[in-house]
């Protein structure tokens, strides 16, 4: 790893840490100030997490789309540009209370898997490796902020933010649905079979099912309010288990990417 | 009559009963990934007991992906999905911006359809072939035959592989009508047929000498291809292109299941076994391909096409208002 990509990485963390530090305080004494700094750090980590993805990319010739501990990279930058935009676009100080704690958590993990750039193997040299990983970052970075708002809704509820709850669920959904296609036309191509039912891909349909419930339920008005919001929270836990909890219980075909 | 009709159809669509069953779904399949499946049925017996592992075993759970239950869940979404879709349909025509949802919900059924239908109009077969190998497909019934020409691996300059091509010609009645070079994404299609790039692996030629008389021999490098010699003995033999600068070959013979003589053995030297010996005469590495011929795939690609254009025109005109939901309960 260059000297770029480890100080880049370590600034980033401790941008983090403390930009939660800062919200954390900020949520006790309702400080505008605080908040206000604890945004720019936030701001600060994205960009030093862009130098970072930069650097990595540089040292290793490719995008940094082949392993698990790059694609957190990318959720974390993904989920930290739709953050910095929705606390500026919708006057939400309050949001960065409850996504920084995602992102330190996240950032944590990923210093956990570090390691170095590898070359890639067989079957991932395809181009659909860029594009299947380009919607699951889209798709799970507003998953990740629509928890968010879900969390601060159940804490403190307003229609506005019930939503922006929704929009963002229904955007992630539509990534959602391209990133499973993206993967099947790929799974063909590569193993001969669009479909297989392998640990990886289930779980991806079951948080595709999870937010589909979420959808129909909301917009048919099964369900609203605080039990919408805990649909969401749980289809995140899902999320989260599937880019993660997969790799290490269950194995299957993608344990190529780890 | 019509009345029985209405019922059953305000049944498929109803949201509640469409929320369960997609629930039912979720469940199902996480079961489904936690449990190993299509293990042989003492494994289930042996891991959860008598009584569980008969219950899983009645449910089908082993296979569950295929038991009757989780299909008939599959096929009643797919009633619900085209009863809401052509609903759904009507509706655009009086407000267009529900079209997106009208195609993303078409798009589905296809996919749903093909899922079901794939298994059993899809034909495949394994072929190991080393170079100039001629594999008669068309007497399995595919159009035409494959001629393994070249196989080669690419390596990175730290030695893991980078890439395998297998260069190929088809050939249709005898006479040769295509060349290609198949690899890891990039499979061969032709005449509604694919064959993808799956594995590799040594052949190893040899001989068996017992006083003057020779037996030849193929077995393939590996523990887990043994060669049974006889109704008693076994061989298996494992490999190395490089193995403290030359070729060798680890291999052990088994009588009765035990192993009898174990040895590392040059390529083309002689070697000891009980009353006998044994020489490896030389290796040749194969090609591991796989040849499929899925007639459904045009329909689950339509499937896949109508679905994402769909989400993709939701996406880029929003059509929903929603009502503030200030109620906390939900309620309808």
């Amino acid at each position: 790893m260059s000297p770029w990509e480890t100080q880049s990485f370590t600034l980033a963390f401790i941008a983090f840490i403390l930009s939660l530090a800062f919200y954390a305080v900020y949520y006790w004494v309702k400080r505008e100030n605080l908040a206000r700094l604890a945004y720019y750090l936030l701001a600060l980590g994205i960009l030093a997490l862009s130098v970072n993805i930069l650097a990595r990319s540089i040292t290793s010739g490719r995008w940094p789309f082949a392993n698990t501990y790059e694609f957190l990279l990318l959720l974390l930058w993904g989920a930290g540009i739709a953050a910095l935009y929705a606390v500026k676009r919708y006057h939400l100080p309050d949001l960065g209370v409850y996504l920084s704690p995602v992102l330190v958590a996240l950032m944590a993990y990923a210093f956990y898997l570090r390691r170095a750039a590898a070359p890639l193997v067989p079957a991932l040299q395809s181009y659909w490796l860029q594009l299947h990983v380009a919607t699951a970052i889209v798709a799970y970075g507003a998953f990740t902020l629509a928890f968010a708002l879900a969390v601060m809704y159940l804490r403190r509820p307003h229609p506005n933010l019930e939503r922006l709850t929704y929009y963002t669920i229904a955007f992630g959904f539509a990534f959602q649905t391209l990133l499973l296609i993206t993967g099947a036309v790929w799974a063909e191509e590569v193993w001969g079979a669009w479909w297989s039912w392998d640990p990886k891909e289930t779980w991806a349909l079951i948080t595709w099912v999870v937010y589909a419930l979420y959808l129909h339920g909301f917009t048919r008005g099964y369900w609203r309010g605080r039990k919408a919001a805990w649909v969401a929270v749980i289809g995140f836990l899902v999320m989260l288990f599937t880019l993660f909890g997969v790799n290490y219980l269950l194995g299957g075909l993608h344990s190529e990417y780890r | 009559m019509k009345e029985i009709l209405k019922r059953l159809k305000d049944h498929f669509t109803s949201l509640p009963h469409v929320l369960l069953v997609l629930g039912l779904i979720a469940v199902a399949s996480a079961l489904g990934t936690i449990i190993p499946q299509e293990r042989p049925a003492w494994f289930y017996l042996e891991r959860y007991g008598e009584f569980w592992g008969n219950f899983l075993l009645r449910l089908g759970i082993n296979n569950l992906f295929k038991s009757w239950w989780y299909v008939l869940a599959e096929v009643w979404l797919l009633v619900s999905l085209a009863l809401c879709t052509y609903d759904r349909a009507r509706l655009a025509w009086r407000r267009p911006s529900w079209w997106g949802l009208a195609l993303t919900h078409a798009g589905l059924i296809l996919i749903l359809v093909s899922l079901l239908v794939t298994p059993y109009v899809t034909r495949k077969t394994s072929v190991e072939a080393v170079p100039g190998q001629m594999v008669s497909l068309s007497s399995q019934h595919f159009p035409f035959d494959l001629k393994v020409e070249d196989f080669r691996i690419e390596h990175y300059p730290d030695g893991t592989p980078k890439q395998y091509y297998t260069k190929v010609s088809v050939w249709e009645k005898g006479e040769k009508v295509r060349e290609a070079t198949i690899s890891v994404n990039h499979p061969l299609s032709f005449q509604g047929v694919k064959v993808y790039q799956m594995d590799y692996g040594w052949l190893l030629k040899g001989r068996i000498i017992v006083g003057d008389r020779t037996t030849p021999f193929t077995v393939e490098s590996g523990p887990e291809h043994p060669l049974a010699l006889g109704p008693f003995h076994q061989l298996v033999a494992e490999y190395y292109p490089n193995l403290q600068g030359r070729p060798q070959v680890f291999y052990a013979f088994y009588f009765q299941g035990n192993p009898v003589k174990m040895g590392l053995l040059p390529l083309g030297k002689e070697g000891e076994l009980p009353g006998a010996k044994i020489v490896f005469d030389r290796a040749e590495q194969y090609t591991g391909l796989e040849v499929k011929k899925n007639p459904a795939l045009p329909f689950t690609f339509a499937g896949f096409i109508l679905a994402s254009l769909g989400v993709v025109a939701h996406l880029l005109r929003h059509p929903r208002r929603i009502k503030p939901g200030t109620n906390e309960e939900g309620g309808d």
